[in-house]
């Protein structure tokens, strides 16, 4: 009881200070943008807000406030360094970032990106699918899928092998893509997800998908419908038919699924809905395993930690839940959006959790110390998607994407 | 349609609205002719006798103990008919109900000198008739019996237009006033903008806020074709930016599949209607509410220019205000969105689909197409109301044509 107390503290204390929250825990992880890709067609050049990525800087609070704001910092104890130290030390930075337009080109919105081991896919609301290298310098365009969804594309995954890549698109189609033998890297298309055949259980066709994740090797694929059904699929089987079906309510009346997650040992399935539930299947044995409580709002991404112990879930109650799949136990909320979160994403060692809100903030989670350790905005236009780059030889990076059209890069800057 | 008498009629200039309702609003209004009196229709008398005939004849054989009897000349056989009540046929029965219903309203309607419309009609009572359609039939087959025109019944067919504006309108004859336009010379003082709203009780609203007067971007007209717009509001309107070329126009819809696919009737016509020429309006600007101001993004531009670093954006507005003086209002996009229903979706796929088959380059069709999008990919909708502040839409639409006035 006293533990929720104190969490309700927590949380409210930080809603209201947010600045103050995070620079008392201190931060060791620090971002930069590397290289933000501008893909748009634009009359008017577009012209980068910032030129060095500053997690949590109080720099631009109107002036007016600017008192009152150095009045409460100054009346709260500090640990170690002061604010305005570790503002300077920001401010220093040695942050770089390169701006790289590219003329092949997203104009609209990118609804979605997925990362392999090489390379960037990233899809929008045109019919085009684009892949990026991002094993090279200013990872640059090298293949486009054209005509992949006439509607648009709305979700996209690749399996972590990076060889197998699903695509979701606004019409209802849902397209597999495979990486060609020929050793160029480049994608091939592998054929379609039939969602309008009969499902395994016989109960007429599987319904409009929606959301889509792909297990490790690339084998399955978890969906989501309209009605609220989760559904996983064999591509190397019958693609006509459903592995597995869970519903999460009566036939049909079921809560619009936003996301899904596959765990990497493809053991569970997770699914966000538009209700603000989340639910952990059980794939062996075709059963719902958890119901998880606590968002009430419309939940709009799941992901489970690489070693599947913990699921992470936010949406636009501006709160990353973390759950614990072993028991189904609710174990911490991760506070300081204040917009809807629209994407989440697992760094490859599960130490970070990177999440995207509608405001334009990408965060950077310590799972460690459930704490926001680095906020970058580059655009006050929405987010859509963020994903971290599987870490090579160098450091950590993250890619953002959303409603300003552009793939921003981001290279953690390590040490103070 | 009858004898075109000379007419004119006309608000005073740009002081006073005229608002052309299913029938004139505002009959008292000075300089407002009403060019022919309906009750002067030689055949007004003998309907109303007829209807009361029909009204006696029912007194006597409730007072005799007879069956009640309607005598209705069927329009194929050209025989009369009698349809009875009570009757053995609960069809019967309930056809009995509907025709006194019908027969009680069109008498209400010659008698007071009004006009009703179809859709009045089965609005008085859609339990009993059902359906628009079944109103329909009975009121051409009673037009029929009486053997005269629909327009001697005092029914109109279904003019929901209504308009509100500093707009003067010379009529020819009297079916113009009932947002049939086709006869009439249309005069404009010079009004700057003219605003489609979908929703009947929103354009109340801006009528009772004098809106088209006190509008920033200067005197406007309003105009509402309550919902889907109907073929004379529409060619009312084409034939208005025909005249005015200059004049811009935009649409002020609902933030969801049946709000984009008002606009879209407003600006390429119905799809059953297709064959009708001149009911298009290729300027139509689709002023919103559109995603940005649904979910708060525009409020947020305001105040977050300064600020893109922090993560006080969102609560922004309760501070700012002593800071800016922008209208800002602080609110989180959950309390004014809904989910798309399942029906809702596939009409926005749909209507996604089939802006993106349309060959022609309408300049805001990315736009369109970005919009459908976002609402699919959100499942969210909103109604106009979103953007209103207590009821008031003015500042949000003093807002929204000033941006697009400077050219957006």
């Amino acid at each position: 009881m006293a533990a929720i107390q104190q969490l309700r503290i927590a949380s409210a204390f930080s809603a209201l200070f947010p600045r103050l929250s995070s620079p008392a825990f201190g931060f060791s992880f620090r971002s930069a943008v590397l290289s933000s890709q501008q893909l748009r067609h634009s009359p008017l050049p577009w012209i980068p807000a910032l030129a060095i990525a500053i997690p949590s800087a109080i720099s631009s609070i109107p002036s007016l406030l600017g008192d009152i704001w150095e009045g409460i910092l100054r009346a709260v104890p500090k640990k170690k360094t002061s604010h305005m130290k570790k503002r300077h030390r920001q401010m220093a930075g040695k942050a770089l970032k390169d701006v790289t337009n590219l003329n092949k080109s997203h104009i609209t919105d990118i609804f979605a990106i997925a990362a392999t081991p090489t390379a960037l896919l990233s899809a929008s609301g045109s019919s085009t699918i684009y892949v990026h290298a991002t094993n090279q310098p200013s990872s640059p365009l090298v293949q486009s899928l054209s005509g992949a969804h006439k509607l648009g594309c709305h979700h996209l995954a690749v399996s972590r092998n990076g060889k197998i890549a699903a695509s979701a698109g606004f019409g209802g189609d849902v397209k597999i893509w495979k990486v060609l033998e020929s050793g160029s890297g480049e994608w091939g298309h592998f054929g379609e997800l039939n969602a309008a055949g009969n499902s395994g259980e016989g109960k007429g066709g599987a319904g409009e998908l929606w959301a889509i994740a792909l297990s490790e090797d690339g084998q399955y694929l978890a969906s989501t419908t309209y009605d609220g059904r989760i559904n996983v699929w064999d591509l190397l089987g019958d693609r006509g038919t459903t592995l597995r079906e869970y519903e999460t309510a009566s036939a049909g009346s079921g809560s619009f699924g936003l996301c899904v997650d596959l765990s990497r040992d493809g053991k569970y399935t997770a699914s966000g809905h538009q209700s603000g539930a989340v639910y952990v299947f059980n794939n062996d044995t075709g059963r719902l395993q958890y119901s998880l409580p606590g968002l009430v709002k419309p939940v709009r991404a799941v992901a489970f930690s690489p070693a599947g112990t913990r699921l992470a879930a936010a949406g636009d109650s501006g709160i990353i839940a973390i759950y614990d799949t072993k028991h189904g136990e609710h174990v911490g909320n991760l506070t300081g959006h204040n917009a809807w979160i629209t994407s989440l994403d697992w760094s490859d060692t599960g130490e970070y959790l990177l999440s995207g809100s509608f405001d334009g903030k990408a965060k950077v989670w310590s799972i460690e110390r459930s704490a926001c350790v680095a906020t970058h905005s580059e655009t006050d236009k929405a987010l859509w998607a963020v994903r971290w780059l599987p870490k090579t030889v160098r450091n950590e990076m993250f890619c953002t994407a959303g409603a300003n059209r552009s793939l921003t890069f981001y290279r953690e800057a390590t040490g103070a | 349609m009858q004898n075109p008498v000379d007419s004119r009629s006309s608000a005073s200039g740009s002081s006073s609205p005229l608002l052309l309702a299913g029938r004139l609003a505002n009959p008292g209004q000075r300089d407002v002719l009403l060019p022919q009196d309906p009750m002067r229709n030689p055949e007004t008398g003998t309907i109303i006798a007829r209807i009361e005939e029909i009204f006696a004849a029912s007194m006597d054989a409730l007072n005799q103990n007879r069956v009640l009897e309607i005598p209705i000349r069927d329009r194929h056989t050209r025989r009369v008919r009698l349809v009875r009540f009570p009757s053995p046929r609960s069809g019967e029965a309930k056809k009995f109900t509907a025709l006194l219903q019908i027969l009680h309203l069109i008498h209400e309607a010659l008698v007071t000198a009004t006009v009703i419309t179809k859709r009045g009609i089965y609005y008085q009572n859609p339990e009993l008739f059902g359906s628009q359609q079944y109103v329909d039939l009975l009121v051409d087959d009673l037009a029929f019996t009486f053997g005269s025109g629909r327009g001697a019944l005092n029914i109109a067919a279904d003019c929901k237009g209504l308009i509100a504006g500093a707009v003067r309108i010379a009529i020819n004859n009297m079916s113009a006033l009932y947002c049939n336009a086709d006869d009439g010379g249309v005069l404009l003082p010079p009004a700057q903008a003219i605003t489609g709203v979908d929703i009947g009780a929103t354009f109340r609203g801006l009528v009772a806020s004098r809106f088209h007067e006190n509008a920033t971007v200067g005197p406007g007209i309003l105009i509402t074709g309550k919902g889907y717009p109907d073929l004379s509001t529409r060619q009312f309107l084409h034939k208005l930016q025909a005249k005015f070329p200059t004049l811009p126009m935009y649409g002020l819809v609902d933030f969801d599949p049946y709000g984009v696919e008002i606009m879209l009737t407003y600006k390429y016509g119905s799809r059953s209607l297709r064959h009708e020429e001149n009911a298009t309006l290729n300027r139509l600007f689709w002023i919103g509410p559109r995603s940005n101001d649904v979910l708060g993004i525009n409020r947020q531009e305001s105040t977050s220019t300064n600020t893109s670093q922090t993560c006080l954006v969102g609560r922004q507005a309760s501070f700012s205000q002593s800071s800016t003086s922008l209208p800002t209002r602080y609110f989180s996009p959950v309390e004014v969105t809904l989910s798309l229903t399942t029906a809702d979706r596939s009409k926005a796929v749909r209507l996604l689909s089939q802006t993106l088959e349309r060959d022609e380059q309408w300049p805001e069709i990315s736009d369109l197409v970005h919009e459908l999008q976002v609402m699919l990919f959100l499942n969210i909708k909103a109604e106009i109301q979103a953007v209103d502040e207590a009821g008031d839409l003015t500042t949000w639409l003093d807002g929204a044509l000033t941006q697009w006035k400077n050219g957006r």
